[in-house]
């Protein structure tokens, strides 16, 4: 389990409780986080293709396959790597 | 989605004053605590899903973007469906959107899509509900517009 991952669910797990606990208060803060949410979710890909390209890794495959074999890190490093 | 919750935030419509709620309208409530529980879920091979490549930091990022949590795209949609669904009041156009959008992003953005079967029938009753409660009113402001209209007449 990666560490970052089960962090942004807990930091959304007390945007929800922010919500409940402060309802209408708040609503104005919580629907920008949520937009806020969202636009990360859309640029974040493209920022990594970007990072990727300019860190000169490779060329980038997207493949919808999540149960395909992936390269190892090293051979990954020498060859195009894929973002699935 | 990120426009209309975006909207939303500049104009505030949801009231969530879940106080008054009927009972009846707490029955969201588990797909709720399962949207935020599950990605949890012990023992889910998370590794597969990221990828093997995922002990770098690149892997890291993958996780962040493709892993089953999905930020926003999987369970984290339905839970925002579902507070919509507990609102005392909603913004109608952001219901209506952010149910279609959700169904849309099942199709396109979620890599299991398994995980987004729930999402279906949350979004389905939010659009049902909202949209026919904004039309029962009007038919009984409607109504209640005739009879006074009548009555003066």
């Amino acid at each position: 389990m990666r560490p970052v991952t089960p962090a942004l669910h807990v930091l959304w797990a007390l945007v929800f409780a922010l919500i409940f606990w402060k309802r209408n208060e708040a609503r104005r803060v919580f629907a920008a986080i949520v937009a806020a949410g969202y636009v990360f979710h859309a640029a974040m890909p493209f920022a990594f293709v970007v990072w990727r390209m300019w860190a000169k890794t490779g060329g980038v495959v997207y493949t919808q396959d999540l149960g395909a074999s992936r390269p190892s890190s090293t051979a990954a490093a020498s060859a195009r790597q894929c973002v699935c | 989605m990120a426009l209309v919750w975006g909207l939303e935030a500049l104009r505030p419509r949801n009231d969530y004053d879940t106080a008054s709620l009927p009972q009846w309208r707490w029955w969201v409530m588990p797909f709720f605590l399962w949207a935020l529980w599950w990605p949890l879920t012990p023992g889910f091979p998370y590794h597969e899903m990221i990828g093997a490549a995922s002990t770098t930091v690149a892997g890291q990022f993958e996780g962040l973007l493709y892993s089953p949590f999905g930020i926003m795209a999987g369970p984290l949609t339905l839970a925002l469906l579902c507070l919509l669904a507990l609102c005392r009041e909603a913004n109608r156009l952001l219901v209506t959107a952010f149910s279609i959008l959700a169904i849309l992003l099942t199709r396109f953005a979620e890599p299991m899509w398994w995980v987004s079967i729930p999402i279906y029938p949350i979004a389905a009753y939010c659009l049902a509900f909202w949209n026919v409660d904004v039309m029962v009113r009007a038919r009984r402001a409607r109504k209640s517009r005739g009879q006074n209209g009548e009555t003066e007449g």
